[in-house]
């Protein structure tokens, strides 16, 4: 047995008061001089001996009321061997079987399960790939559950211990990863090409409708998706600057709920670069570089040592060796680059070769600035995860590894980073973004951000990344996603931490079964030790009043 | 009806002779109200009692025997020695229901007793005892005497414990010649021992009249609830349920006051219990009468 709240067990000091007690009432108990006791014993033969013995009977009672009440209040538990059901809820188990979707089956044999076993816990995983449902195992090792008292319900073999339940569906999935465009510097009347990321779960070739919304243009396309990652693009050029907000659309597939993907750009009718450690040869071949094209862009350059961030749009590291110990000095809340720590860490990677600017460096140079490290980071308070704010307002998620492009130029050395704006937002498309802030839900489907975490209070929490913040909600699920009765104040983006810790109400119906309990396998005797508290608290009313 | 003197009055006085003498002048103005019996030849030594006579020349073993009164007229040859014997043990000094305690009450009859007496040219002698005899003063009929008495009763004051058969056996080694012997005392002893050194007292040919004075506390027990009770002599405690054991006191109190007064009467010896709240020339009445009042 152990207490929740064991601060209480201090109570227990007031266990000798009982005793205390008894000695005052020994000393309140009239006390009379008696000329001759001889005959007040031949009174009371037997009857002595019941009234002692009653008076430790009582002194007994009062210290068991004492103890079993400072207990009680403590938060006794026990733990008992607990089952738990692990549902796969990546996006395989989206695909349809029939009129439904192998989540809600999955969740149909959880609860059936929970029935009969008298499982409590029912967790899902929240990643989107094969192994997803791992981490989430792996998060039930600090509950000491065992692995037979642990069902995985899933669309895919798994290399696990425990029981497999595996339950098929149409294979055809398709997941929209990223969606960005070919040229991060987008000028306005020029020719630019979106790229579209895509993920196909299954394991045969399909075809399927794309359709992209730019809100100022659309268009359709049909692809054909093979097994596997794969990128396609769409053409796309911008009469304007501003931004451009839209959606991809694969229809049809396999997935019972909308597969879009929503994304926004901004075509800058002026750059302002910042550069760091910059001399005056560099500014203008900095320039000359930045405005290729025919449509003139105005490049401003911030001459300044230490540039002002929100006003600028590509900020060019020169010839700073001591890139992560400045980084700090040049760091702007709004809309700027976020650094807690010096620990930073980058790589480069699917440099468009094709890229003029990328032509004139040789092979050997873009291999080392594809695999050299700049900087690692690592953000503990905002869950490993780097922000990115620019100046016009967006703000991306960046992971450890990310796709971005740049611009070098030729006659620049020592370029040690170089930021642009069209950075693609690494923004999970299920993560809706709200305009405004509202008193209305947010839908989160599960994914890649998606996870929820549980302190304490057993309540689920969501951070707010850009701005920090947590708030507590209690969820009440839909039947296709975790549906959180959420009202954030303002856009941004909101992370719910680690699934994997949280026992979920997969839906109403299992809400008894699955109903999270206040921790791991507990049994709360709480309610017990108050009713062995009210017995002792009678037993002691009826001792007290029993004569001989 | 006589008209007795209450005995809170007598409690408040300060001197215990005038307690005494309060006591037995209104005994005394009792007696004055006895209606004449008349004359007895049996007792030709004696000329009959007139209220015109002097009270203290009554003969009062005569009055106890006949019931009438008698003056004495050979006052030397008639003189009665009587020794006042009392319990001046811790348990004495016991106070509850009544207005004194009860060697306050044995003491004002004892003086009261003697007072008596002295008037009558009797011989009186006072012993206290508690384990033993701590206090004697030897047979007087003087007012010296009646006087030392007076002083060793406000000397003393109750204390120690019970041993009523030793005092007994004490006094009856000094009681040389048959006399009157007046025991006043709680009995709160061994009583099989204290009735044989009493019946002993008896069989030597000496009058023996015994007084248990008691609290009226001590034959009720009117306590409630529990209680811890401490012996006032031993200072041995015990925890009791007043409500629960009463009744049982309360007959085996009955019990102990009957069984002493039935082995006595058996013996010739006389007894009366009395509480401390009783009017003393009542007892002084049955003192010299021998008849409970």
């Amino acid at each position: 047995m152990f207490f929740l709240a064991p601060i209480y067990l201090l109570g227990l000091l007031s266990l000798p008061i009982p005793f205390i007690l008894h000695l005052f009432e020994k000393r309140r108990v009239k006390q009379v001089d008696f000329p001759w006791l001889y005959l007040v014993e031949e009174s009371i033969k037997g009857g002595n001996l019941f009234l002692r013995l009653r008076e430790w009977i009582l002194l007994a009672l009062r210290t068991l009321v004492l103890l079993f009440l400072v207990m009680a209040f403590a938060s006794p538990n026990v733990r008992r061997d607990r089952g738990v059901i692990l549902i796969d809820d990546s996006y395989d188990m989206f695909s349809r079987r029939g009129d439904a979707i192998l989540f809600d089956e999955a969740k149909g044999i959880a609860e059936k399960i929970a029935r009969e076993k008298g499982y409590d816990i029912v967790l899902s995983s929240g990643r989107q790939y094969k192994d997803d449902i791992l981490p989430s195992y792996m998060m039930l090792q600090p509950l000491e559950v065992e692995d037979e008292n642990i069902v995985f319900i899933t669309s895919k073999e798994i290399p696990q211990e425990g029981d497999v339940i595996i339950i098929e569906g149409e294979s055809n999935i398709i997941s929209i990863d990223t969606v960005y465009l070919k040229d991060p510097l987008p000028q306005v009347g020029t020719d630019n090409l979106i790229y579209v990321g895509v993920t196909n779960h299954g394991e045969h070739e399909i075809r399927r409708n794309v359709f992209i919304d730019l809100f100022q243009d659309s268009s359709y396309k049909e692809v054909l998706f093979p097994p596997g990652q794969i990128y396609f693009s769409i053409p796309i050029e911008f009469h304007r600057s501003g931004t451009f907000s839209g959606y991809v659309d694969i229809g049809d597939d396999g997935l019972n709920i909308d597969n879009i993907y929503y994304f926004s750009f901004k075509i800058p009718d002026k750059i302002t670069v910042g550069i760091v450690g910059q001399d005056s040869s560099s500014s203008f071949y900095i320039e000359r570089a930045l405005s290729p094209g025919e449509v003139e862009t105005a490049v401003e350059l911030s001459k300044s040592v230490y540039p002002t961030l929100p006003f600028t749009d590509i900020i060019i590291f020169l010839n700073v060796p001591y890139i992560e110990n400045n980084m700090p000095s040049i760091v702007f809340k709004e809309g700027g680059f976020m650094n807690r720590t010096n620990d930073f860490y980058f790589s480069f990677k699917n440099i468009d070769r094709t890229h003029p600017i990328f032509s004139v460096f040789d092979d050997a140079c873009i291999d080392e600035l594809t695999t050299r490290k700049i900087y690692r980071r690592s953000i503990d308070n905002i869950k490993g995860r780097s922000i990115v704010y620019f100046s016009d307002g967006r703000q991306a998620v960046v992971e450890d590894e990310v796709n971005m492009f740049f611009h070098f130029l030729p006659s620049i050395e020592n370029t040690d980073l170089v930021l642009s704006p069209n950075f693609p937002p690494i923004l999970h498309r299920t993560i809706r973004y709200l305009k405004d802030g509202g008193d209305y839900p947010v839908m989160i489907h599960w994914g890649r951000d998606i996870r929820v975490s549980v302190n304490e209070n057993r309540t689920y929490e969501i951070n707010n990344l850009i701005r920090d913040e947590r708030w507590k909600i209690s969820p009440i699920p839909d039947e296709n996603t975790l549906f959180l009765d959420f009202s954030p104040p303002y856009p941004g983006i909101y992370i719910i931490d680690e699934v994997g810790e949280v026992a979920v109400n997969i839906s109403r119906m299992v809400s008894t079964t699955a109903k999270f309990k206040e921790s791991t396998g507990m049994f709360s005797l709480k309610r017990w030790f108050f009713l062995i508290c009210l017995i002792f608290v009678f037993m002691e009313m009826v001792v007290r009043n029993l004569r001989p | 009806m006589r008209k007795h003197i209450d005995p809170y009055v007598i409690a408040r006085m300060r001197s215990l002779e005038l307690k005494a003498r309060t006591v037995v002048d209104g005994f005394l103005v009792g007696i004055h109200k006895s209606p004449y019996h008349g004359f007895s030849q049996e007792f030709v030594e004696h000329r009959q009692y007139d209220p015109s006579d002097d009270p203290r020349y009554i003969d009062w073993k005569v009055y106890g025997r006949t019931d009438r009164f008698y003056l004495k007229q050979f006052e030397e040859e008639r003189n009665l020695r009587a020794y006042i014997v009392i319990d001046g043990s811790r348990s004495m000094a016991y106070k509850n229901a009544g207005v004194m305690t009860k060697w306050e009450y044995a003491a004002v009859l004892a003086a009261s007793f003697a007072y008596l007496l002295i008037l009558n040219k009797d011989a009186i002698s006072l012993s206290i005892f508690d384990t033993s005899t701590r206090d004697h003063t030897p047979p007087s009929t003087t007012r010296a005497g009646l006087s030392r008495v007076f002083d060793a009763l406000e000397a003393s004051s109750p204390n120690g414990k019970t041993k009523i058969a030793k005092a007994i056996e004490e006094l009856s080694s000094k009681a040389k010649r048959r006399a009157f012997i007046l025991v006043l005392s709680d009995l709160f002893d061994n009583m099989d021992s204290t009735l044989r050194s009493l019946i002993n007292l008896h069989a030597r040919g000496n009058e023996v009249v015994v007084v248990q004075i008691l609290d009226k506390a001590e034959r009720d027990f009117p306590f409630k609830g529990s209680l811890r009770l401490y012996d006032m002599e031993t200072r041995d405690e015990i925890l009791v349920d007043a409500n629960t054991m009463r009744d049982k006191y309360r007959e085996n109190m009955d019990t102990f006051v009957s069984s002493i007064r039935r082995e006595l009467w058996r013996n010739n010896i006389d007894y009366i219990t009395v509480d401390t709240d009783a009017p003393i020339e009542r007892v002084l009445y049955f003192i010299l009468k021998r008849e409970k009042v």
